[in-house]
């Protein structure tokens, strides 16, 4: 089975599928997921000092900050689960198309 | 209200390595932007077209545009405290040059902000100068108010550096959700099980953003309060490195020791935590020696579990000398039950008295009999089964036991050890049955023979066998079950015995000779903390 590929731009209502190229992306778009990950472990905790307001103000500030990185390594791994799973359908279908043609 | 101790106190220069960090992350999130960009690396194929990959790519934008503000936010935020570590830096700066211009003839104590004049130098200049006395008034005044003036001008500035970097990093933040006014409900079972009721991520947060919360809640599980004191003895050892160079910098030869010492008891810490299965359960400053609680071995799971609770003197320079106790104890509970997991814990959570003078309060042995009490519930409600618990007093600790014993203590044996009085008149009225209370003295320690201790105990009417602060545990009629210690040095020695841990030569040595291997003190303990006691009594 060889994908659909466009060789010009796509118009309103064309759908293109290049499979393969799907999957390589989605497999790069983990290894970000899980490069936000780690981003997200670099910073090493340091406890507000007594006495200053500002400590506190940056270890909340700080956490926000994390779990907003944490949350967007999520989100990512969720878009490369989703553009695995276009590619994957997209194939099912096409082979399922194509063996109705079979007979 | 900002402090001169807190100024000096303060490490701006692990702020320094804090801001560093968020400039870094700025960049890798701006990396992570590019790949995300960049075709060939995590683009979306350019040609995908339909619904799906407008839904795929209206995703990515929007998070693209997040990372884009949060690398920003992150570079913004490290400039705000790498600024505010500056201005911190030169207020500290400004009183150590203040402290230099001091006249050599006085002294400045940096704890307190004063110059006072030396009694050597007081009594110098009023033998030789017909006028010495009121000069030397004159310059302590002067001094005086010039130093106060450099102190104040550079607290003030500190202050203001706070709060702009306080209301800057407030208004930078990303959502208004907060962890500054969570309070973990009363009692260690109550707080275990808030504790456990939380979110992972909302455990995690706490534990970044309120270390002290989360290390030192007696009911939160070992291993949690263990990762946020970790981070506190890394900042501690790190800002008590910086204090003892500034003090030193400063002329503050006394402050400067005194840091040091400090760290060298918290190095210990952090050596037993690296070497061993040691859990930190508590780290603060607290108002006197430094607080400290470490556990060796498992103490959710260990069959026998001892608490050493140290006296006079204990807190973060006594680290070492404690942790080698508690090992001690530990190793000979091991060899009276081997086939008996055995944790010991370290338990300085309280402020001790600093010298025996300040020991002669029993104040504070009040105020630490409800932290020790809350401890040992949280040891028996989070253990996982049935535990022997035994909890050990030296000195000042046993007042501080016999205090917490008094109205019931999750203990199922309790050990007086070289005690001035456990603040009661008889065994019977601990929280424990008398046959599980124990005490022993060494015949020359001087605990027993202190001058003063029998005016102290008429006053409070004592019978005459009294201490200071109540009849000796170790004498019979006090009812606990008294076992025999080696009588230690006689007296001072001339010179250590380096055979020993004990130093000899200090003149109350038979007061710290209790640990010593192989001792018969330190037998019974063992076997009492391994609940083999049978023909002890």
């Amino acid at each position: 089975m060889v994908p659909t590929n466009a060789s010009e731009p796509s118009t309103p209502g064309t759908v293109l599928v290049e499979p393969d190229l799907l999957l390589t992306c989605s497999g790069r778009l983990v290894e970000v997921a899980e490069a936000l990950h780690s981003d997200a472990t670099s910073v090493p905790p340091l406890p507000p000092e007594p006495g200053f307001g500002s400590g506190a103000a940056a270890a909340d500030l700080e956490a926000d900050l994390l779990d907003a990185v944490r949350g967007h390594a999520e989100r990512l791994r969720g878009t490369a689960v989703a553009v695995r799973a276009a590619a994957v359908d997209w194939r099912e279908a096409d082979e399922t198309a194509a063996a109705s043609f079979a007979g | 209200m900002l402090s001169l101790h807190d100024l000096l106190a303060a490490d701006p220069g692990a702020w320094l390595r804090r801001a560093r960090a968020w400039d870094a992350l700025s960049h890798r999130l701006t990396s992570r932007v590019d790949d995300l960009d960049r075709s060939g690396i995590a683009a979306l194929p350019e040609r995908w077209a339909g619904a799906d990959a407008d839904r795929a790519r209206e995703g990515n934008e929007a998070l693209r545009s997040r990372l884009v503000t949060d690398a920003a936010l992150a570079a913004r935020a490290g400039d705000v405290l790498g600024t505010h570590a500056g201005e911190v830096l030169t207020a500290q700066r400004r009183i150590v040059q203040a402290a230099l211009g001091v006249n050599p003839l006085l002294d400045v104590d940096l704890t307190t902000g004063t110059v006072s004049v030396p009694a050597t130098v007081r009594g110098v200049a009023a033998a030789v100068l017909p006028f010495g006395g009121p000069a030397l008034t004159g310059l302590l005044a002067a001094e005086s108010l010039r130093f106060g003036a450099a102190v104040r001008s550079a607290l003030a500035d500190a202050a203001r550096s706070d709060a702009a970097a306080t209301a800057a990093l407030r208004a930078l933040r990303p959502s208004a959700a907060g962890s500054g006014s969570v309070v973990a409900p009363a009692g260690a079972a109550a707080a275990r099980a808030w504790w456990s009721d939380l979110p992972d991520d909302e455990r995690d947060r706490l534990t970044r953003t309120r270390p002290d919360l989360v290390g030192g809640t007696d009911g939160i599980p070992p291993s949690d309060r263990d990762r946020a004191n970790r981070s506190r003895l890394d900042a501690e050892r790190s800002r008590l490195r910086a204090l003892a160079d500034q003090l030193r910098m400063a002329g503050d030869e006394g402050g400067a020791e005194r840091a040091e010492a400090d760290l060298a008891g918290l190095d210990a810490v952090h050596g037993r935590l690296a070497a061993t299965d040691a859990l930190l359960l508590h780290l603060t400053r607290g108002s006197g020696n430094g607080q400290v609680v470490l556990a060796v071995g498992d103490p959710e799971r260990a069959a026998h579990v001892v608490t050493h609770v140290p006296g006079t003197g204990a807190g973060w320079a006594s680290a070492a000398e404690d942790l080698r106790r508690v090992d001690a104890t530990r190793d000979a509970a091991r060899g009276a039950a081997p086939d008996g997991e055995v944790a010991a814990v370290l338990w300085t959570g309280y402020d001790a008295p600093a010298d025996l003078s300040d020991a002669i309060d029993d104040r504070g042995a009040d105020r630490a009999a409800v932290d020790l009490r809350r401890f040992q519930d949280a040891l028996r409600t989070g253990h996982d089964g049935p535990v022997h618990l035994t909890t050990v007093g030296h000195s000042y600790g046993s007042l501080v036991l016999g205090r917490a014993a008094g109205p019931g203590i999750a203990a199922d044996d309790v050990v007086f050890v070289g005690s001035p009085g456990v603040g009661v008149g008889h065994a019977s009225e601990l929280g424990v049955p008398v046959d599980r209370v124990w005490a022993t003295t060494a015949a020359n320690d001087p605990i027993r023979l202190a001058a003063g201790s029998e005016v102290f105990s008429t006053s409070r009417g004592f019978g005459p066998a009294g201490l200071i602060h109540g009849p000796d545990p170790s004498r019979a009629g006090f009812g606990a079950a008294v076992f025999d210690s080696a009588p230690g040095p006689l007296g001072r020695a001339l010179a250590d015995d380096p055979t020993t841990p004990t130093d000899e030569s200090e003149w109350m040595s038979a007061h710290s000779s209790y640990w010593d291997p192989g001792t018969p003190g330190l037998d019974t303990i063992g076997r009492i903390v391994a609940g083999t006691t049978g023909g002890l009594r």
